[in-house]
């Protein structure tokens, strides 16, 4: 198990360093990082005055260097718009981000498993087939155009809640709402595929040679393996929601990270959306190492390994 | 259960008749195949289907109801926008943009995930390592956060968000090919062919595609409609195709700046257009992995 | 020896115990139905062994857990037949019987050791809770009194420092280690029969040799347990089996005493699995030879010898007519057209 924290960890440092080179270079992707953040009706002569005044006239590998020493010293560079330091920005936003990414989280998980338990145990049956059509249904409906129909029918129709901004809990139902249908689905899908799996192995089978009741096996072998399986999946659909923010706060004008760099592309300022970029980035790394390092505790397999 | 059988693709004889006697068994795949089939046509015959030129103008029919509206008329099935548009002709060329960026976009990434993973696979070693960090690397990045940042350093060009989906997508690809090339060299083909005198290439055309044939067009086929998406996605924040091209996801935003103004119409049917396209590619998607992908076969087995 | 782990069951030997007529079990499939058991029928006395050998798709296995219904539902289903149950003055058709009723079966009249105990033990519950809950199950007993069994039963089947290895997890074990927890999960409702599908296909040569002589000292000898051990290995059976049944093509081509079979093998297969034994001075880990042909295509209905392709006896009858067991011998039962010692078609 030490040897596996350590290894993950060490793993998950590189994969950082490596997303770092990756953002670098992704805003170089053009060619020209000058020109592509400076306003359209720039002249050549502001644009090259910005280049020397950023450093882009040196040498690719001279900048990277300073782009990553830079970012394990703190300094993760200035936002060109708010001319303050990017990071400053991101962390303030960060909290109503996690907010409404937890409770689309907790939504989806709610409605999510217990259906794919139900089609998953039910398989063939009428139950199955609701579990499949709800699951498949939220998989398929794009978030940003939930989240209009949303508004469309409890703000403008029935002007039951908000739809602007975050002024109390009720401004969070339509956006969580909106945000969760997607990994909802996506988490229907996957415990159905899961409990079907663990319903035919092997070791279900011994379960009921012993003669346990369908409850006995569902609740000591079919349930306890179904949520092991499931730590991973639920933090690689934490991800999805963090990306799906980027709408889903635009839409409904939330001061989070999502709505942050959708400004912050719309005023061309890159050093802001690589910080962004960079910080989601790593929660994402960070969230996979923790439910790595959480299904290494409950999976005796690795947990006992030496 | 423990035994390993290899699926053959190859069985052309039986095949089409095992077609469709698979696919009529399985309705949802079906339904899936008659959409996506539906969905290619109006794409291709756009100009022929669409009962108007989707961009113009005509202020005088502008704001038009849906026709199952009080006051709709069959002039303007889905309405019109706010220049008068007329809403179902830029949702069928809006088919265009999706089926380009769906079908392109995967062609790509299947040939350059198909080359890298052939190369991991086959010699294997440091480069394999390396080509499989590199994979893990890149997927390890919030898909749509890379997606939505490169769309918005490139700016709005179809070519650049179909290179954008082809290559961002390749790694799946090239995990997936890597992946069933060790299965396939494990089971002992491999070297059994090439102890016959096979060379590298027959050995590839004889016993590697056939068995990728199954996984790969069903990761495409997943992978298709999440393009799909993102494309609507980016081109709804203004990152895809020019605002003059009718695209799915720039009628979605120009339906949210119409939010409040009574034209609901105008979020409501390209949305819909997105979640039955991804929605028929699902069920084609889970229909072709029920069928060709060896290891769900082998489990039922 | 402790009194939990005394026979319970010392049923009159002899007495037949579970009485199999026309069993016939298909599946569907995409290809369509396969026929997978048609038509097999044995029985199996208080404290006997019984060797069921065929190659893979044979149906044997197929056969055995059709009995107590762990056969998925669909694809499968069970078309024909009866199994009669015997317990004491009580008689019960296994295939009829509800779903209930089977539950009250499964452990306490009927073990079951499946063949690869990597899989068929839950990786993520100490092997001792494994046992328990069989144990809490079918002996009345919870808690503590429980738990004490559980060890007892490892300690009976040759686990060292069994208080410690209760605690431990199915990966932690050796193959032959699992395999002696399965036995001992088998043992844990104390039942008449057990049930052994392939179980020592996945050990090696001296580990197979230990579960036998674990099997036949624990639970043949000490509790008088009936036995069916099903395998594909002709040789293995010799060393545990009182009868053996030969199955091929979902149907019983031959059974009867191991003697008799392997002294006077009156099926053109069974001839052929014995040829295909290895001799004795080999090392023992050549598999078994195979016999020339593919195996039969279950998705065709047998109304014809399913060997009949492959047999070298072969003549129009074994196409037209399925051949029916007919005796030779005390309790020697073949299904051929063909009598080999004669030489000649069976008149």
């Amino acid at each position: 198990m030490k040897t596996y924290i350590l290894r993950r960890t060490v793993q998950s440092i590189l994969l950082f360093v490596g997303v770092v080179v990756i953002v670098f270079f992704l805003v170089r992707l053009s060619g020209d990082p000058a020109s592509l953040m400076m306003p359209r009706e720039a002249s050549s002569e502001q644009v090259q005055a910005f280049r020397e005044l950023m450093g882009f006239d040196r040498p690719v590998l001279v900048q990277l260097g300073d782009y990553v020493a830079g970012i394990f010293t703190g300094d993760f560079g200035e936002s060109l718009r708010f001319q303050t330091h990017s990071l400053d920005l991101v962390i303030q936003r960060v909290p109503l981000t996690f907010t409404l990414a937890s409770l689309a989280m907790g939504v989806a998980i709610l409605i999510g498993i217990p259906l794919g338990i139900l089609g998953g145990m039910n398989a063939g049956k009428p139950s199955d087939l609701l579990a499949r059509g709800l699951g498949l249904g939220g998989q398929v409906t794009p978030e940003f155009w939930l989240a209009l129909i949303l508004i469309i029918v409890f703000a403008v129709n029935l002007g039951w809640l908000p739809s602007f901004g975050i002024d109390g809990p009720s401004s969070y139902i339509l956006p969580a709402a909106a945000l969760s249908v997607g990994a909802m689905g996506r988490l229907v899908r996957l415990t159905r595929s899961t409990v079907l799996e663990v319903v035919g192995s092997d070791y279900v089978r011994t379960a009921r040679s012993k003669g346990l009741s369908a409850y006995e096996v569902a609740g000591r072998h079919i349930f306890r393996n179904t949520a092991i399986a499931l730590v991973s999946v639920i933090s690689v659909q934490y991800t999805y929601l963090l990306g799906g923010a980027v709408y889903i706060e635009s839409i409904f004008a939330i001061p989070g990270l999502g709505s942050l760099l959708d400004e912050a592309i719309r005023a061309r300022d890159f050093p802001l959306v690589q910080t962004i970029t960079l910080f989601i980035a790593a929660a994402a790394i960070g969230l996979s190492l923790v439910a790595d390092l959480m299904y290494a505790w409950l999976d005796p397999r690795i947990r006992l390994e030496n | 259960m423990t035994e390993t059988r290899t699926v053959e693709f190859g069985d052309r004889s039986r095949g089409f008749r095992k077609f469709l006697k698979l696919i009529l068994r399985d309705p949802a795949g079906l339904i899936g195949l008659v959409l996506v089939l539906g969905l290619l046509g109006t794409a291709v015959f756009a100009p022929q289907l669409a009962p108007h030129d989707p961009l113009e103008q005509s202020l005088g029919n502008a704001k038009a109801l849906p026709v199952f509206s009080e006051g709709g008329s069959w002039d303007y099935p889905l309405g019109t926008d706010r220049l008068g548009r007329d809403v179902l002709s830029r949702i069928i060329f809006g088919a265009r943009v999706s089926v380009t960026v769906g079908f392109f976009g995967a062609a790509i990434a299947v040939a350059i995930g198909l080359v890298i993973g052939l190369i991991a696979g086959f010699v294997g070693g440091k480069l394999d390592k390396a080509l499989m960090s590199l994979v893990d690397l890149v997927l390890s990045v919030p898909y749509l956060i890379v997606v939505i940042v490169v769309a918005a350093v490139l700016g709005r060009s179809l070519f650049n968000v179909v290179m954008l989906f082809g290559v961002t997508a390749s790694p799946l690809f090239a995990r997936t090919t890597r992946g069933e090339v060790l299965r396939l060299r494990e089971a002992g083909f491999v070297s059994a062919a090439r102890a016959t005198g096979a060379k590298l290439p027959s050995i590839l055309v004889r016993h590697i595609f056939p068995n990728l044939v199954g996984p790969l067009l069903t990761l495409a086929t997943f992978e298709m409609s999440a393009m799909i998406f993102y494309e609507a996605g980016l081109s709804f924040l203004g990152l895809s195709v020019p605002p003059n091209i009718p695209s799915w996801g720039n009628m979605l935003d120009s339906g949210r700046r119409s939010l409040f103004t009574g034209l609901p119409w105008l979020s409501i049917f390209p949305g819909l257009a997105i979640a039955i396209t991804g929605l028929s590619m699902n069920l084609l998607g889970d229909w072709l992995r029920d069928i060709l992908d060896p290891r769900i076969r082998r489990a039922r087995g | 020896m402790i009194s939990h782990v005394t026979p319970q069951h010392a049923a009159r030997s002899g007495e037949v115990i579970l009485d199999v007529t026309g069993l016939k079990v298909s599946f569907d499939s995409p290809d369509g139905t396969v026929h997978a058991v048609n038509g097999v029928s044995f029985s199996l006395r208080a404290g006997e062994s019984l060797g069921v050998v065929g190659e893979s798709g044979s149906g044997k296995s197929v056969t055995m857990m059709a009995l107590v219904a762990l056969l998925p539902s669909p694809p499968a289903s069970v078309d024909a037949g009866t199994a009669i149950l015997t317990d004491g003055e009580t008689e019960l058709d296994l295939l009829s019987a509800s779903r209930s009723q089977i539950r009250k079966v499964r452990g306490s009249k009927v073990g079951f050791v499946f063949q690869d105990p990597l899989s068929a033990l839950n990786p993520t519950m100490r092997v001792g809770d494994q046992i328990t809950e069989s144990v809490r199950k079918h002996r009345g007993v919870s808690g503590e009194a429980a738990e004490q069994i559980a060890i007892e039963l490892l300690g009976a089947v040759g686990i060292a420092d069994p208080e410690r290895r209760y605690r431990s997890f199915p990966h932690e074990f050796s193959g032959g280690m699992r395999q002696r927890v399965m036995i001992a999960i088998a043992m844990a409702g104390d039942p008449p029969i057990v049930i052994f599908d392939e179980p020592t296909t996945a050990l090696d040569v001296t580990v197979q040799a230990q579960i036998v002589e674990l099997v036949k000292t624990r639970l043949q000898q000490e509790r008088g347990t009936a036995i069916v051990w099903i395998t594909h290995d002709l040789a293995v059976v010799a060393g545990i089996a009182d009868r053996v049944a030969v199955m091929y093509g979902g149907t019983i081509v031959e059974s009867g005493p191991i003697d008799e079979i392997y002294e006077n093998p009156q099926h053109p297969y069974t001839r052929g699995l014995l040829a295909a034994i290895p001799s004795a001075d080999s090392d023992g880990t050549t598999r078994l030879a195979s016999i020339e042909g593919s195996p039969p295509d279950l998705l065709v209905a047998p109304d014809f010898c399913p060997f009949q392709p492959r047999c070298s006896y072969a003549f129009d009858r074994c196409v037209d007519e399925r051949p029916l067991l007919r005796g030779v011998a005390a309790d020697h039962l073949v299904a051929c057209h063909y009598d080999l010692d004669k030489g000649e078609p069976v008149q």
